[in-house]
């Protein structure tokens, strides 16, 4: 589909997020993500955890939103996703994939009438992700910089995927957690502890990988003291004590 | 640690445990039947 077709179909759809030259900003449905995954491999880079992923894209300036743009979507995208770098591309994928079946299954069961097929199209044709290594442009001059858009993105999606079984466990997952749910957040809070559970992430299973904030890791030292400044200014009385 | 931090740790360990059968999932459909109404299905 050519681009002003593309933007043609968006606007039949009633999509009401506006298109944006800013490639930080823009999404990719799973199908994108397959064919780009498919690209990858065409070009010999095979296989790989995220980490070496983005070291391999340094190595050959290889910026995905700009290189393989047709697999992209120009606006921001319906669900954001957490993850621990230490996953393989195709574990991600196959997660994405993972998340989406359980929204079709769901889907299913509450709208019987329609077909898994149709279902499955949307999913998977319509509804698009945010993928942080397709997006920021590992060779940047300042990566943290390049991030600076975290916030307006996540605050865009309406949906937030935390991926990993490990993603607790890492310090850039946890904020995420945070930016995505403080829309959540009651903003006159009961003195005391949360009394039921106040994530709407769907998160991959893992109760329990949580040892607290000061157990979670950054591969760059320095990101942990960003990140907590960011939680602080995010959370300024903790999230039972917005404003005060 | 600082306060903010030690509070958020409380909504990770309550939400990280069970939020799959609450909130997250009534989100979620929210969401995606605002999809299938957007293509007509609903």
């Amino acid at each position: 589909m050519t681009r002003s077709v593309y933007f043609l179909a968006l606007t039949e759809r009633g999509d009401d997020r506006a298109a944006t030259d800013d490639r930080r900003l823009w999404s990719l449905t799973t199908r994108g993500l397959s064919e780009m995954i498919g690209d990858f491999l065409q070009m010999g880079i095979s296989n790989s955890d995220v980490h070496t992923l983005a070291r391999c894209f340094r190595d050959r300036d290889v910026y995905p939103a700009r290189d393989f743009e047709s697999r992209c979507t120009p606006r921001p995208p319906d669900i954001f996703v957490t993850y621990d770098w230490s996953y393989s591309f195709f574990e991600l994928q196959e997660s994405a994939y993972g998340g989406l079946w359980y929204i079709r299954d769901e889907l299913m069961r509450r709208h019987p009438s329609i077909h898994q097929l149709d279902i499955e199209d949307l999913l998977v044709d319509e509804v698009t992700f945010w993928i942080d290594f397709v997006f920021i442009d590992q060779s940047a001059r300042d990566v943290r910089a390049e991030l600076d858009v975290m916030p307006a993105l996540i605050d865009s999606a309406k949906l937030h995927f935390a991926l990993s079984h490990t993603a607790l466990t890492r310090a850039w997952c946890c904020y995420e957690l945070a930016l995505y749910n403080k829309r959540f957040a009651d903003p006159d809070p009961e003195p005391g502890p949360p009394t039921g559970p106040l994530l709407h992430s769907l998160i991959a299973p893992m109760p329990l990988q949580y040892r607290g904030w000061e157990s979670t890791e950054t591969s760059v030292a320095e990101d942990k003291v960003f990140l907590e400044e960011q939680l602080n200014d995010l959370y300024p009385g903790g999230t039972l004590g917005l404003g005060r | 640690m600082m306060q903010a931090s030690l509070i958020y740790d409380q909504t990770l360990r309550q939400g990280g445990a069970t939020t799959q059968t609450g909130h997250a999932i009534d989100q979620a459909m929210t969401v995606a039947d605002g999809w299938l109404r957007q293509s007509g299905w609903i």
